[in-house]
């Protein structure tokens, strides 16, 4: 009687959490919502604060939350007008004006205009502003700007020292970090706007539950033409196989960080679409320069010429990305195209080993990254591949691995032989890979194979102040042949930006630049 | 060992010694006042630790900051300083209630707390519902008939649900589930409400889709949570009801021809339930640390999910915050624990 009584309680609980798990309805407002959009990634924003972002997530949703006064076009580098309608710069480079659009509002209905720009960009670079702090990044990009004026209500002028080369300045101005600011809501409550951010972009900050997700809704007085969207929602599943399973049982609309491995699979299935582009990363086997042998340019360009990243982009990346030819991807000015393909030239390889005079088998430790990173989605399959090649002239790799936390500071202490790493570009300007990956100047930093050559980093830092381009692109291309030569770092992929998309999803195209951007995306159905 | 008779034995002193500090609020006061070594233990250990783990604040948040802005903000945040000036300005500073600022999220710890808890205190208490409920059931089961095969089959099951980890089984019922479920309701859908709560503040919302959804988002991180103690909870009502139904008075019971229900229920397993609230209490515990494990694996927004992610980001302030919460729930869970013997056991009540 008892056995059964309770029996019979354990049976029914059992049974509807049977019933729990089993049936699987699409709630119906899921199924036919034509104007919600959800996207799935990664990780969660950390801080919505424009300059205080670092992640990419964050960016991506600062993006459609704030204006720049420049942005590059939807599907290309090309700079065109934004917030400033227009803009003209003096001879000598130093005097910028920029006329600002008219009747833009930010998300709280005050008005931006230039005295809004003079407030974002003192706070950027003046060390003395009370809401600047040394955590605001790229804070480098704008150190030129030594003044910045309010003309009148719609006109800004900002005086440089230095003078930029103008593709250079304008491309700057067009990163996160110089979008512009409504400095009612920043200074009435400067902690509270990385959290409630307020801009004048297509999409207007809701709500932000952590690791739940991020809710934007449509700017329906965006100056640029409102979004198609009514609802854009961010939401953060960390592993790539969960995020997948969402994005197929249609939980999502679309999805980011998708692995070359997923990428086949969502590309096999109707219904459901894979969009490509290439990426503005580079994935690259970094050498110690201060440790023997590798300090002898030799040693490591007989490595470079071991080295097969043909096969690394199909082994590694399934074919989703290109052989790294420059230390920059194509699409980004001066960028070298008199580069041979890298292709392994082991015979030369042997011959540079001998005339360096090191003993064979040449021992490496080769450090790489426990986590994938966007431009080595399996980094220790890279790096076997990368220790097979190596083996081919005489040179015995052993492979150490460390977790990415641990990875920045270690690498950029110097504290390893030879390393993977990779860089995701901030601005589409060679000065964003070159001088930060290869300059004398950030040694200690993003720098790490310690290359401390002379002649590559006055190049890059006279690419900084040229204002003409056709001496400008002789400069980089200079350098990008020179760091061919000392083979300091060797580039090896850019992988493609991956994302899987359900097919009702229309106008969603990725920039080059890897920004995301919801305002021309709509849902059919 | 848990046996009934000796239930005196873990029974505290105040309820038993006679005398002027007795009664309930002195006692909750001086528990109370022993818990605040118990905390500046934690915090230092906590201190201690993410002191040995390599890195600093500033490297670990600036993987495009120079040198030099690296250093400004480990200064910033206090991490030149010696160890010990750290720890004693910590607890100098939660003394007068603030937990300081995230360096993550520039936030306070207190309001991202606040934030996180109600998600966790409902996985956990749905968790300990669905262990009590089905343990105390399994655990009848297998005393009524003991070496019978309703026996051996729910010690079989409670042995496999002690053994297991609980992210492993987090993982296998995500693999079941025909619907991926993360976080705690579907994308798309939100909860509004007072409490925090999904159930309820859904409950009150009076959507039954959206109800539902909670629920169905609950299930399988409740349930997963719920092995650790249910395993424990069945064992020790089993071994805890066989020896109270040797007792004279169930004997007593059956003479009078009271139905076996009534017997077993109300006079056996009434007597047997001293030593599995005792449990329970300290599988609260369990329960937390096994919570930092569902909650990753889930991705369900709670405490356990945020000591995960201030630990791998190496916020300090949120680690310290996060563990002096679990910390004080638990020490609190304990004090109910010993308060509730008094409700279950008249003859404990303090007079």
């Amino acid at each position: 009687m008892l056995l059964r009584k309770l029996g019979a309680v354990l049976a029914l609980a059992a049974l509807s959490f049977a019933a729990v798990v089993e049936t699987r309805p699409l709630p119906a407002s899921a199924a036919e919502d034509t104007t919600t959009f959800v996207f799935g990634r990664g990780s969660d924003s950390i801080i919505l604060d424009p300059p205080k972002a670092e992640d990419g997530e964050s960016v991506a949703v600062i993006d459609n939350v704030f204006d720049g006064l420049v942005r590059y076009a939807d599907d290309s580098t090309e700079i065109e007008p934004c917030l400033a309608e227009k803009w003209e710069h003096s001879p000598d480079g130093k005097t910028w004006t920029f006329h600002l659009a008219k009747d833009v509002k930010f998300h709280d209905g005050s008005p931006c205009d230039a005295q809004a720009v003079v407030f974002t960009f003192e706070r950027l670079t003046q060390e003395k502003h009370p809401l600047h702090s040394p955590d605001l990044v790229n804070t480098n990009l704008y150190s030129s700007i030594k003044k910045v004026t309010a003309k009148d209500a719609l006109t800004v002028e900002f005086q440089l020292e230095p003078a930029v080369p103008p593709t250079l300045f304008l491309s700057n101005l067009t990163v996160y970090t110089a979008r512009i600011l409504c400095p009612g809501a920043l200074q009435a409550n400067p902690k509270e706007y990385g959290e409630k951010p307020i801009g004048t972009g297509p999409f207007v900050f809701k709500k932000l539950e952590r690791k739940q997700k991020i809710i934007l809704e449509a700017n329906k007085n965006y100056f640029r033409g409102a979004p198609r969207l009514s609802r854009l929602i961010f939401v953060p599943i960390e592993e790539n196989e969960a995020r997948l399973k969402q994005l197929l049982a249609g939980k999502l609309d679309a999805m980011d960080g998708v692995s070359p491995t997923a990428a086949k699979e969502i590309g096999e299935r109707k219904d459901f679409a894979l969009l490509r582009q290439t990426g503005m990363n580079v994935g690259y086997l970094a050498f110690n320069c201060e440790k023997k042998p590798w300090s002898d340019a030799r040693v490591r360009r007989a490595a470079a010429l071991a080295l097969d990243p043909a096969r690394i982009v199909s082994l590694n990346l399934q074919g989703m990305g290109t052989v790294a030819k420059n230390l920059m991807p194509p699409f980004i000015f001066a960028w070298d195209k008199d580069a041979p393909d890298p292709a392994p030239r082991r015979d030369e390889a042997k011959k540079l080993l001998e005339q360096a005079g090191v003993s064979l088998p040449l021992k490496l430790e080769l450090l790489h990254m426990a986590n994938p990173r966007p431009y080595f989605p399996e980094p220790k399959q890279t790096a076997l591949v990368i220790q097979d090649d190596l083996k081919k002239v005489g040179i015995e790799a052993t492979l150490a691995v460390m977790d990415w936390k641990q990875y920045i500071p270690k690498t950029r202490a110097g504290e390893f032989e030879a390393c993977l790493l990779g860089w995701t570009g901030d601005t589409a300007d060679p000065d964003n890979f070159l001088y930060i990956l290869a300059g004398k100047d950030n040694v200690n930093g993003t720098n790490v194979s310690r290359y401390a050559d002379e002649s590559v980093n006055k190049a890059c830092v006279a690419g900084q102040s040229e204002l003409d381009d056709a001496k400008r692109r002789a400069l980089y291309v200079d350098v990008q042949r020179k760091l061919r030569e000392d083979a300091p770092l060797v580039p090896l992929v850019h992988a493609d930006q991956l994302v899987g998309a359900r097919s009702r999803v229309k106008g969603l195209k990725l920039h080059p630049t890897g920004r995301r951007e919801f305002r021309l995306v709509s849902l059919n159905d | 060992m848990f046996a009934s008779r000796n239930c005196v034995a873990i029974v505290p002193s105040w309820f038993r010694s006679p005398g002027k500090r007795t009664g309930v609020l002195p006692f909750v006061l001086r528990r109370l006042r022993s818990t605040i070594p118990v905390l500046l233990g934690v915090a230092f250990c906590v201190v201690l630790a993410t002191k040995l783990i390599p890195g600093t604040p500033g490297s670990m948040k600036g993987e495009k900051l120079s040198q030099k802005e690296i250093a400004e903000l480990d200064r910033k945040y206090g991490w030149d300083r010696p160890f010990l000036e750290q720890y004693v300005s910590y607890c100098a500073r939660v003394a007068r209630g603030d937990l300081g600022e995230c360096w993550l999220h520039e936030r306070p710890v207190a309001t991202e707390l606040r934030e996180r808890f109600p998600a966790t205190a409902e996985l956990t208490l749905a968790a300990m519902a669905i262990a009590m409920l089905a343990g105390t059931c399994l655990g009848v089961l297998a005393a009524v008939k003991p070496r019978g095969i309703v026996d051996y089959a729910t010690m079989t099951i409670a042995l496999v649900g002690v053994s297991m980890p609980v992210f492993w089984l987090g993982i296998l019922l995500q693999i079941a589930s025909p619907e991926p479920l993360v976080e705690r309701v579907d994308f798309r859908l939100s909860v509004e409400g007072p409490t925090g709560f999904f159930l309820v503040d859904s409950a009150l919302s009076r959507d039954p889709a959206l109800f539902w959804d909670v629920v169905k988002h609950l299930a399988l991180p409740a349930v997963a949570l719920a092995t650790i103690p249910l395993a424990t909870i069945a064992r020790l009502t089993r071994a805890s009801l066989m020896e109270a139904l040797e007792q004279d008075y169930v004997r007593t019971a059956r003479a009078k021809g009271l139905r076996e229900s009534v017997v077993v229920l109300k006079h056996g397993l009434r007597n047997a339930l001293i030593p599995i609230v005792t449990a329970t209490g300290l599988q609260l515990a369990a329960l937390l640390g096994g919570a930092v494990l569902t909650e990753t694996v889930f991705q369900w927004p709670g405490i356990g999910s945020y000591i995960f992610e201030a630990a791998t980001s190496k916020d300090l302030p949120a680690l310290q915050g996060a563990v002096l919460v679990v910390a004080v729930v638990f020490t609190l869970a304990n004090l109910v624990v010993d308060l509730s013997y008094g409700v279950i056991d008249p003859r404990v009540r303090p007079t």
